[in-house]
């Protein structure tokens, strides 16, 4: 009984094979479909995007400096823990974003700009990183230094504190964060196997014709006493 | 266009794996009836347009090159078709026959290939099942069948016309020809039902235009029959 077993698996197997290698045309097609598209999108319809960031640092108010004999103590730097997050919420707000817009005179919303606006918290420390998209290297830097200097102003006027300190202003980084060509063709390499399988089999499944001689055998129960190979009209076998 | 289609492979090119393959169908077709006698044999498919008259035409030329004397008919009154692979004229035919009473002889083509000879089909009557179904019909091929060694028969496709469940009726056996790829299974199924509804005696499937797997043509088809008899064998013992 296991031989059996054993040999029908190998058989379906085969016929798995058969089947893709049949149906290779149709999924080179479809494979070479899905890559062209990602291809269009991805070197002629989609805009490069830069990304510039700027990082700023939250603590050590300024009155310190002034008077140094004081030491930060631990407490401080806890509580100024606390309040990174609560200052990563600032910085993307309302306020904030629609003076940037303000004073850069920028055409654009709130939530485009917003949506455009990464504010990240270095773990475990004190800094927030904030980052700007933009089709354009500059505006992106012009942009996130507009965000953390109206975020400053936000800070003060809310917490009533000044201890907001930029560590790194924004510069243009002209190096292309999207389009990704690698990541977007192999995707679409992938899926456009994965579709291309799909429909080989689908057209199997809809393809009821009678294929080998074990269909004649399965389906008329009939014996076959010829095969007669196809020939090309002028071929010479 | 799709009548140029049918070739004589046997004829042109006896050495080629087409004609091998129709030696082999001529071997299985003669130990395919060992105790009954094999004259009157009819060739039809499921539906039109499977490579019949490429079959029969090629099976005639393959069991009279083997020195029996094989007479082809062309029963397909509708669309005749086995003149033209033949280069014949087609004024008188199986019509001809049937409705004048005309002597054989004077029906019967001879070919290119020795011990063949063939009947066309005769102009196309307006009753083409009557006409096969009549007792002439039968009176003929009980003739024929005393004079030749083999009768192939070619007839209309069973799902289109009842012509060749008629014809079956009168015959020792019926090939029925199934295009590999093409020929839907229910079409399929549908033409042995109505050839077993008459009782006919099925031979067997010839499956058609086999799509011959790269580099291996001719090795595949044997390979394929012993592979056969391999797994049946297998099945049985375990």
């Amino acid at each position: 009984m296991e031989e059996i077993n054993i040999y029908e698996e190998e058989i379906s197997l085969r016929e798995i094979i058969s089947v893709l290698k049949k149906r290779l045309r149709l999924i080179t097609v479809v494979v070479a479909i899905c890559i062209m598209a990602a291809a269009t999108y991805t070197f002629w319809i989609k805009k490069p995007v830069y990304e510039s960031y700027t990082t700023i640092m939250v603590g050590k108010p300024v009155q310190r400096v002034q008077d140094s004999s004081a030491p930060i103590t631990y407490q401080e730097l806890q509580t100024n823990r606390l309040l990174v997050s609560t200052y990563g919420e600032i910085a993307k707000s309302r306020s904030t974003l629609e003076e940037v817009l303000r004073r850069l005179n920028l055409n654009t919303t709130y939530e485009k700009l917003k949506s455009r606006i990464k504010v990240n918290l270095v773990k475990n420390t004190e800094i927030i990183e904030i980052r700007v998209s933009d089709h354009d290297p500059v505006m992106a830097a012009t942009i996130a230094n507009a965000v953390s200097e109206s975020f400053s102003r936000q800070v003060i006027r809310i917490m009533n504190v000044e201890n907001v300190q930029v560590i790194d202003e924004a510069i243009p980084i002209y190096q292309k964060v999207q389009p990704k060509p690698v990541l977007n063709l192999s995707l679409s390499l992938i899926l456009g196997l994965m579709m291309g399988v799909f429909f080989a089999f689908l057209q199997e499944s809809f393809d009821t014709s009678i294929k080998s001689p074990e269909d004649v055998a399965k389906y008329l129960g009939l014996p076959v006493i010829g095969s007669i190979p196809y020939i090309e009209k002028g071929e010479v076998a | 266009m799709e009548e140029m289609d049918a070739q004589l492979f046997v004829m042109d090119d006896p050495k080629s794996v087409v004609s091998e393959a129709f030696r082999v169908l001529r071997t299985n077709l003669q130990f395919s009836s060992i105790d009954r006698p094999l004259k009157k044999v009819v060739v039809t498919s499921s539906i039109p347009q499977e490579g019949k008259s490429t079959v029969i035409a090629n099976l005639a030329v393959s069991i009279a090159s083997a020195g029996s004397r094989v007479l082809l008919v062309d029963a397909d009154l509708r669309r005749p078709k086995l003149y033209k692979l033949f280069l014949l004229e087609n004024y008188k035919g199986l019509s001809n026959l049937l409705a004048e009473d005309l002597p054989l002889d004077t029906v019967v083509n001879t070919t290119k290939v020795e011990n063949l000879h063939v009947i066309t089909s005769g102009p196309v009557p307006p009753n083409p099942a009557e006409v096969l179904g009549s007792a002439k019909m039968k009176n003929f091929l009980d003739e024929v069948a005393s004079l030749y060694d083999m009768v192939l028969i070619d007839a209309p496709p069973v799902n289109s016309v009842a012509d060749a469940a008629i014809l079956s009726t009168l015959v020792d056996g019926v090939i029925l020809v199934v295009e590999e790829g093409s020929t839907e299974r229910e079409a399929a199924v549908a033409a042995k039902q109505q050839l077993d509804k008459v009782n006919a005696r099925i031979l067997g499937v010839v499956l058609n235009k086999v799509k011959q797997q790269k580099g291996g043509g001719y090795y595949y088809y044997y390979y394929y029959y012993g592979e056969g008899d391999h797994k049946r064998k297998k099945k049985k013992i375990t």
